[in-house]
């Protein structure tokens, strides 16, 4: 129970960091997929793969720069650096395909 | 039955210096044991290696006679503090302390004069004090047998340091605890053992003597 905890505790201290970095992410994605010759996928699924690789990647080396000390917090309940960022991405990972998936049964990508 | 904690044949070095040469630790519970050291001498490094999350040439680490390669990963074994903050800073005090301690054991954890008003405060606005305190009361209060503590009293005033060492005292009745600090004054008051990394090696220590002999501190500081 208290690593589920900490585990949740983790994938929160990303969550501002990756939903605002994909966005910027997704934007510079976006207009660089329109310059291709085929049409790009509606920017809502640019955004929410962003949120699934590219934001989470992004905050996991801005922790690695400037908040290293705090992955102590984990260790010292037995949970590791390694284990964190797997669950982490694979919480994204989940998420964002079963929300692309429901975009496109609703017809809104 | 007190549990014991050994780290033994440490060898490490940074791109081809040596800083730890063979070093064997032992520490059982009931002991501080103060670990002094010029700077650089390698003694946060040694408190990494011994708690596993720093990689090391050679190392044998055993708690209870079962070998560890990153003790860290056995809940309850080992915790450490390492010489900077690591709370998250999103979190508030209460919320911090019930993830490592359990709901049950907030009440009797707050009742204390400097974190009873700060139940609600984000660790982001404790002053660096409070928030070494925080960080110590709650690992020393972790059902854990070894707490690591690396610079424990830097950066704390001596109201608080003086509570920190009733603690320390406290707690090494169930604990075996290693701690290493500058303020070696502090380091000699509330250890029960000594050692001096020296030269990569380690050197045990019996008196204020040995360490001017060591070159630790200067003859005029012998009071």
């Amino acid at each position: 129970m208290v690593r589920l905890t900490l585990y949740w505790e983790f994938f929160k201290s990303t969550l501002v960091f990756n939903l605002a970095s994909s966005v910027l992410l997704a934007i510079i994605i976006y207009m660089a997929l329109k310059i291709m010759p085929d049409p790009p996928p509606p920017i809502q699924v640019v955004y929410i793969k962003c949120c699934m690789f590219g934001g989470p990647i992004l905050c996991f080396l801005y922790n690695e720069m400037s908040r290293k000390e705090e992955y102590y917090f984990y260790f010292n309940r037995g949970v590791s650096k390694i284990s964190l960022i797997v669950v982490t991405l694979s919480t994204y990972v989940i998420t964002g395909y079963l929300l692309i998936n429901i975009l496109r049964y609703a017809k809104l990508a | 039955m007190p549990n014991l904690l050994e780290i033994d044949s440490v060898v490490k070095s940074y791109y081809g210096r040596s800083v730890l040469t063979d070093i064997y630790v032992k520490c059982e519970t009931g002991d501080i044991l103060g670990l002094l050291g010029r700077n650089g001498s390698g003694k946060s490094t040694l408190l990494k290696i011994l708690f596993g999350t720093l990689s090391a040439e050679r190392k044998f680490i055993r708690i209870d006679g079962k070998i560890y390669d990153q003790p860290y990963k056995s809940l309850n074994e080992i915790c450490y503090l390492p010489q900077h903050s690591f709370l998250p800073k999103h979190l508030n005090v209460e919320r911090t302390v019930e993830i490592y301690l359990g709901k049950g054991q907030i009440a009797g954890f707050m009742d204390d004069p400097v974190l009873s008003i700060l139940r609600t405060t984000k660790i982001s606005q404790l002053s660096g004090g409070e928030l070494r305190y925080l960080e110590i009361k709650m690992l020393l209060h972790i059902d854990c047998k070894f707490v690591l503590l690396d610079e424990p009293f830097n950066g704390v005033s001596p109201i608080l340091v003086g509570k920190i060492k009733k603690i320390i005292l406290k707690m090494s009745e169930f604990k075996g605890i290693i701690l290493t600090d500058h303020d070696y004054r502090n380091v000699l008051n509330v250890a029960n053992r000594f050692c001096l990394i020296y030269d990569g090696g380690i050197k045990k220590i019996n008196n204020m003597e040995e360490l001017v002999r060591w070159g630790y501190i200067p003859e005029s500081r012998i009071e």
